[in-house]
């Protein structure tokens, strides 16, 4: 929990900060799939060691996993269709026949009308949303944290002793 | 916050070292010390916690299932033998918690990791070693409170309610009775006709017939009252006798008047011959009545000589009833499990569902639906290769002499187009088997050892299982209220040494069907056939008897009344005919005799007047 949190706090300061655009872009990316497929299976697997490997911001990744849960359930029919219509389409079905029963690849669960349907779209947002995460942080930037470093509030936080202590303690650890 | 572009802030806050930061690349490298450490964590896990805590798990899924307390002694596996121990399993009895309902010494499991890497559960070999039954436990087991038990929705569940009351209604309907109680009552000289009542079908036919001779009776009184009275035909007699001839012109008067009572008579006649028509006909309907209570008294009898035709003279009948509770019983507390694990069988092999594309297996829609893309030669989701069962009883108390095997079994037996198959042996004690208990029979097994035998194959839900089981050194407990029955029944039983039973079990797991024969049922059998047979000829000619007392008095009676009314009516009906022919004749002799009288009177004065005349003129002619 301390972790999740750690991670969640990471990312709030990344967000006001005026770098690491990419970053949480990629990590809403992600989470969009791991929000997505609903159940445990070998994609979510490597969508973690991706997380882990590759510098993308981790608390972005599981706030957004969080937000895209929900729509991703009542988006399941949808799902199912898009997954159904895959996997019945007969000229694949060798490949699926082989895919089957490979080592390995059965953990992914593709045979699952739900799983495949919702792997299916979330790869097919996936690039969307990164861009669309680009844009509104940019934006959220420049319209939002500007703005509100103008106020008067925040410029007399700034000027407290309080602050100064936690500005030291960040540039240390 | 921390990288603000406020310079007045910058300004205020203490200078850090100038160091411009290392730029950082897209591989999180900081991240694998962590990583490596989670691995690490999982390994140590796996090697110092994983076994103790499956084994923890495995004592209380098991403990819910049963109801009550499960023991693990050990439990080892190995990542990569892929390989499962499990060592002294101990599963109380929940009705004796002192007890444990079998103990097993060894369990051996090797699941296949080429199928293991694909998702796929594939036991290749596995072994059950060391089985004993009722063990005493050092401790008493916990036994799970009903309200806790996994199994009290099940048991409870709409499904199960039925297959449980269809099974113990079958059994109740097939078991309930005694089978030998018609014969013991006929063996004892009971007489099994004396349940005759008034619902036979010939006392219905009397009762009818009865009814409807009053009726007539009411009517033919009528009918007969309707008939010329003997004033009035006396009166018409003198009437004709009336007539009388004094002068010519008389005659023709004569003549009307008897053709008047002529015509009146006839009118009569044609009456009474019409009621004697009635009669006739009447008479005909109650002679095929009476002959019908006599077809209605014979089906009577063919009816009630049915009750004392004993169907446990069929001696497949009667081992059904023999040992059916007793093997059913055995396979009854399976198919609970069997149900509870339905939702992972296969389905019956249906002709219907064998089809070339890839199979989906239905399940809730917010879990999706499952494709199966496998091949004649892939794996099933599970698939029980080979499974030893091992015991050796050497002695002891509880132990149990068994050797099983069970190959190919399957959640999918299509993709292995192999039936799973069953064969074991076993040797195994036998105390209190109640094949008859009722008020008036027992015949039970106090004690025996059983030898069992069973060959069989499964598809699915379906079972063909051979089941062949001899009872050996058997001590019976044998009573019966009959002094006859208990003898027929000791003489068999001494008669049999060894009881074989050879049963087939059929249908589903569900639903079996069983049909049993054995060589008890068949000694019982003819041994009662031989007494029986004598018993009951003479209970059909005590039935006869009693049923022609019962019938034929009443049959009797009914014909006396009959014969008495008919007679009765038909001295009136021909007594009325006759006097009304006599006066018919009477009239007809009474016109010759007035057309004789007539010429009489009207010739003899014209031939003296002619007479006279011809004398005139003969004397006047001069002759």
């Amino acid at each position: 929990m301390t972790l999740i949190l750690k991670q969640l706090f990471a990312f709030l300061k990344l967000l006001n900060s005026d770098k690491g655009t990419n970053q949480i872009a990629a990590g809403i990316s992600c989470g969009l799939i791991l929000g997505f497929i609903p159940a445990f299976s070998l994609q979510t697997l490597v969508v973690f060691f991706i997380l882990f490997l590759f510098r993308i911001q981790i608390g972005a990744a599981f706030l957004s996993a969080f937000f895209f849960a929900i729509p991703a359930y009542l988006l399941d029919s949808l799902f199912h269709k898009v997954g159904a219509a895959v996997l019945e389409v007969e000229s694949l079905t060798p490949l699926y026949t082989k895919l089957y029963n490979m080592p390995i690849l059965p953990f992914t669960k593709f045979n699952n009308s739900i799983v495949m349907g919702s792997f299916i779209v979330a790869l097919a947002l996936f690039p969307i949303v990164f861009l669309l995460s680009k844009v509104l942080v940019a934006k959220y930037r420049q319209l939002v944290v500007e703005k509100l470093k103008q106020t008067k509030w925040f410029k007399a936080l700034k000027a407290t002793s309080l602050y100064k202590w936690y500005y030291k303690y960040d540039q240390l650890y | 916050m921390i990288n603000s572009t406020d310079n007045n802030t910058e300004n205020e806050l203490p200078k850090s070292p100038a160091k411009p930061p290392k730029p950082k690349g897209p591989i999180r490298w900081g991240g694998i010390l962590p990583a490596v450490i989670i691995v690490a964590i999982i390994v140590a896990y796996s090697i110092l916690f994983f076994d103790s805590n499956l084994r923890w798990g495995l004592q209380k899924v098991g403990t819910k299932v049963n109801g009550a307390e499960v023991n693990v002694g050990s439990l080892v596996t190995s990542f990569f033998d892929g390989t499962l121990r499990i060592s002294n399993i101990q599963v109380t009895q929940k009705s004796r918690p002192a007890h444990n309902r079998f103990q097993i010494g060894k369990v051996f499991f090797k699941f296949s990791w080429d199928a293991l890497l694909r998702a796929k559960f594939v036991v290749e070999n596995a072994s059950i070693e060391d089985i004993k039954v009722g063990t005493k436990r050092k401790k008493k087991g916990y036994v799970v409170p009903k309200k806790d038990s996994v199994l009290k929705e099940v048991l409870e569940s709409k499904e199960l309610k039925t297959v449980t009351t269809e099974s113990t209604g079958f059994i109740k309907e097939e078991f309930g009775g005694n089978i030998f109680g018609d014969a013991a009552a006929l063996l004892e000289g009971e007489n099994v006709a004396t349940n005759i009542k008034d619902d036979l079908k010939s006392v219905k036919k009397i009762k009818e017939i009865e009814q409807a001779l009053d009726d007539k009776e009411l009517e033919w009184k009528q009918k007969i009252a309707s008939l010329p009275k003997s004033e009035e035909l006396s009166a018409i007699q003198s009437r004709l006798s009336g007539i009388k001839i004094k002068k010519p012109k008389d005659i023709k008067k004569a003549l009307k008047t008897i053709k008047e009572v002529t015509r009146s008579v006839k009118g009569k006649l044609g009456a009474i011959k019409s009621i004697k028509a009635d009669f006739k006909a009447d008479m005909g309907y109650f002679k095929k009545s009476f002959q019908m209570i006599s077809s209605s008294a014979s089906q009577d009898y063919k009816d009630l000589e049915k009750r004392i035709q004993l169907p446990g003279l069929d001696t497949s009948s009667m081992a059904q009833k023999l040992f059916k509770k007793y093997i059913m019983s055995q396979l009854g507390p399976y198919q609970k499990y069997a149900y509870m694990a339905q939702d992972y069988l296969p389905k019956s092999s249906d002709k219907k569902s064998e089809k070339s594309k890839p199979d989906q297996l239905q399940k809730k829609r917010s879990v999706g639906k499952n494709y199966y893309f496998g091949t004649p030669k892939s794996y099933p989701f599970f698939w029980l290769q080979n499974l030893a069962i091992t015991s050796k009883a050497e002695g002891s108390e509880f132990g149990v002499d068994f050797d099983g095997l069970a190959q190919d079994f399957t959640t999918n037996p299509k993709v292995l187009n192999k039936k799973a198959k069953v064969k074991m042996q076993a040797n195994y004690p036998v105390t209190s088997l109640e094949l008859v208990k009722s008020k008036t029979t027992q015949l039970i097994i106090n004690k025996s050892k059983a030898h069992m035998n069973a060959k069989g194959n499964i598809w699915g839900s379906d079972l063909a299982i051979t089941l062949l089981i001899q009872l050996k050194e058997v001590d019976y407990i044998v009573d019966a209220q009959s002094k006859l029955l208990k003898e027929v029944l000791r003489g068999a039983v001494n008669d049999v040494g060894v009881i074989s039973i050879d049963s087939y079990i059929n249908g589903t797991i569900f639903n079996p069907k069983l049909s049993i024969k054995s060589n008890l049922a068949k000694a019982i059998g003819s041994s009662l056939k031989k007494q029986l047979k004598k018993k009951i000829s003479e209970a059909k000619l005590k039935l006869k008897k009693q049923l022609d007392e019962k019938i034929g008095g009443k049959k009797k009676a009914l014909m006396a009344k009959f014969d008495k009314l008919t007679n009765s009516h038909k001295t009136k009906l021909n007594n009325a005919q006759k006097a009304v022919e006599n006066i018919k004749n009477k009239a007809g002799s009474k016109v010759g005799e007035v057309k004789k009288q007539g010429k009489q009177k009207a010739v003899a004065p014209v031939k003296k007047k002619a007479k006279k005349k011809l004398k005139n003129l003969l004397k006047k002619f001069k002759f």
